[in-house]
């Protein structure tokens, strides 16, 4: 009762001081905003590389000449299923492709070659020749929907058209977003691939423990080739967006030492009105006790309902508007990609260690203060003021 | 007959150890029965609002003792101190020490807000309260748009919501031109003929000629220098 009553009092204690409330409470709330897209934007980019990794196959092998990725020879597929503990080998059909027209960067694939597991939003997958299907960035960026027609030029600079016979939608949205998958035959001749070539093989095993042995064995079988394990990839992604995450922190940093500043400011002392406050509390029989409780409710009221607000706008931020500035920055596509909105995923591990970076310094700053003014005799704290 | 306060030689200094050490308080032995009315007289910076202090639990003697209902307080831990000044006593400060932007009602209820009652008898205990200071009809009002008198009158109100037994008064003729003294401290006899016990810091002589005041105990630079009957 008593707790409700001081929780009561620090409530309307807020709000009597609306000014001051209001800025403390934007600054706070921008500073979450900041923070917390930023690592709503690297988990969400790093779940979507995981998810879009899992479907994919446990090993890839690409040729390499000069260190440089080359077509590999499908004869290639002989040596490797030889190889004991290979349980398929598949040669794989894909390629990037510019559209000058929107600026932008798609993935073309051959259809023999896509992971099963991706599910069309609406249509089918393309049978025959002038047949496509595209993920949902390329249907925004060109405005086309099923049964609309696509034009690309091919490697001949000749324009070719395909009908969209299908739309895809996945949970990893990284995967199909720039995507326009049709069969292999006809992908070939629009890249100018030759059969016997391939981009890269996709291996499978029997025993994903022996990933990494398989992975030596055939780099000792085919020396100017570069096996690529899914757990490399998936670390190679984790610690690219870690980084650029990183960096942009270390970028906002800025907004941490405002908020630092504002801490230290609240904390090196109160004003004379709240230290008369505090006397005039103490006077009529409140003890320390109730006036820290006064204070942590007031700083836990303020804290909470800046680190709420702060989450929530960075998550519309993120999932909802497409992160229009941060996701440029963390994914390192620019303008050449299509709009991404990641799907929504957060790292409550994360979101608890920003509350206590952020929650527990407030609170400390509001309450200390008040301590200091409050473990003195009201007699001299209402005469100082 | 116990008194209900006493004191024994005792000593308050400010800032003991810095080299602006004031002796506020210098050995004063006095004591207050129940239901008396006394004032504590003298110039400015005789001591009186610390001997107040002192007495009403707010500050804690250099040296010496204060015993209050039997219980020697000034060694008490600070949250039964606490309880001791919150249950005891109530005070009307010289500068009324209202909090400007609460209302009539809210300032109040201040302390009220420790104590473990429910809603209900804490709206029953400051209505009774603004009834008896006749300010019932303000109560929603802010103290910013009170009058001096009216100001005072709820400083009073928020000095008797807890039910105390002594009212400690600092000057609270003050800032009130005659009339007004008046009206107080008739407001204060109808309070010690009530039962509560009074115990006024003053140097206004309408206050301390008045009949409600039963013995008047003057000090001069910290110290008791006399002491009678009114």
């Amino acid at each position: 009762m008593r707790y409700l009553k001081i929780l009561e009092y620090a409530l309307a204690s807020l709000l009597r001081r609306p000014g001051k409330t209001c800025a403390i409470l934007v600054v706070y709330t921008l500073m979450i905003v900041v923070l917390a897209s930023v690592l709503f934007l690297t988990q969400a980019l790093k779940t979507e590389a995981t998810t879009m990794l899992a479907g994919g196959p446990q090993l890839v092998v690409q040729k390499t000449m000069a260190g440089r990725h080359e077509l590999i020879p499908v004869s290639a597929v002989e040596k490797l299923v030889e190889i004991p503990g290979v349980k398929a080998v598949k040669p794989r059909v894909w390629g990037y492709y510019y559209d000058a027209l929107t600026g932008t960067n798609y993935t073309l694939q051959g259809f023999d070659t896509l992971a099963n597991e991706l599910s069309l939003l609406n249509g089918r997958l393309p049978r025959e020749e002038g047949e496509c299907a595209i993920g949902a960035g390329v249907a925004r960026s060109r405005l086309i929907h099923l049964q609309d027609e696509l034009i690309l030029i091919d490697y001949d600079n000749i324009g070719r058209i395909f009908t969209v016979t299908g739309v895809f939608v996945s949970a990893a949205d990284l995967l199909t977003q720039d995507l326009v998958v049709m069969p292999e035959g006809p992908l070939r001749q629009f890249f100018g691939m030759p059969d016997s070539l391939a981009t890269d093989l996709a291996v499978e095993v029997y025993n994903p423990n022996e990933v990494d042995t398989i992975a030596n064995k055939i780099k000792r079988s085919l020396p100017d080739s570069r096996p690529i394990t899914q757990s490399e990839l998936l670390r190679t992604y984790h610690a690219v967006f870690d980084w650029r995450g990183g960096m942009m922190l270390a970028l906002f940093s800025s907004a941490l030492m405002a908020f630092c500043i504002l801490a230290w400011d609240k904390a090196t002392g109160l004003s004379a009105g709240e230290r008369r406050e505090i006397g005039i509390l103490k006077a009529v029989g409140w003890d320390t006790g109730d006036v820290l409780l006064l204070k942590l409710w007031e700083g836990l009221a303020l804290s909470l309902l800046a680190f709420l607000s702060g989450c929530l706008i960075a998550f519309i931020l993120v999932f909802w508007w497409g992160t229009p500035v941060l996701g440029g920055i963390l994914r390192g596509w620019s303008v050449l990609f299509p709009a991404l909105r990641p799907t929504p995923f957060i790292d409550f591990y994360q979101l608890g260690t920003l509350a206590f970076l952020t929650i527990i310094p407030y609170v400390a700053s509001t309450v200390i203060p008040a301590w200091r003014a409050a473990v003195t005799d009201p007699d001299e704290v209402m005469r100082a003021s | 007959m116990n008194p209900l306060i006493r004191t024994e030689e005792v000593c308050k200094t400010y800032h003991p150890r810095k080299a602006d050490a004031t002796q506020a308080v210098a050995g004063i032995t006095m004591q207050v029965a129940s239901g008396e009315a006394v004032v504590l007289k003298g110039p400015s910076g005789s001591g009186k609002t610390s001997l107040l202090s002192l007495v009403g639990c707010m500050t804690r003697p250099t040296s010496g003792r204060v015993i209050v209902t039997g219980e020697e307080v000034s060694r008490l831990p600070e949250r039964f101190l606490t309880l001791v000044r919150r249950r005891t006593f109530g005070f009307v400060f010289q500068q009324y020490h209202l909090i400007p932007e609460l209302s009539v009602r809210d300032n109040v209820m201040l302390p009220l807000y420790p104590e473990r009652l429910s809603a209900n008898e804490m709206g029953r205990r400051v209505a009774a309260a603004l009834a008896e200071v006749e300010l019932t009809g303000l109560a929603r009002r802010r103290v910013t748009e009170l009058s001096g008198g009216e100001q005072q009158r709820v400083a009073i109100a928020r000095a008797l919501v807890n039910e105390p037994r002594v009212l400690i008064a600092d000057e609270p003729t003050a800032h009130l031109d005659s009339r007004l003294s008046t009206v107080l401290l008739e407001r204060f006899a109808a309070l010690k003929q009530a039962g509560l016990t009074l115990v006024i810091a003053t140097h206004d002589p309408q206050v301390y000629t008045h009949p409600l005041v039963d013995r008047i105990i003057e000090l001069h630079d910290g110290r008791l220098c006399k002491e009678g009957g009114a």
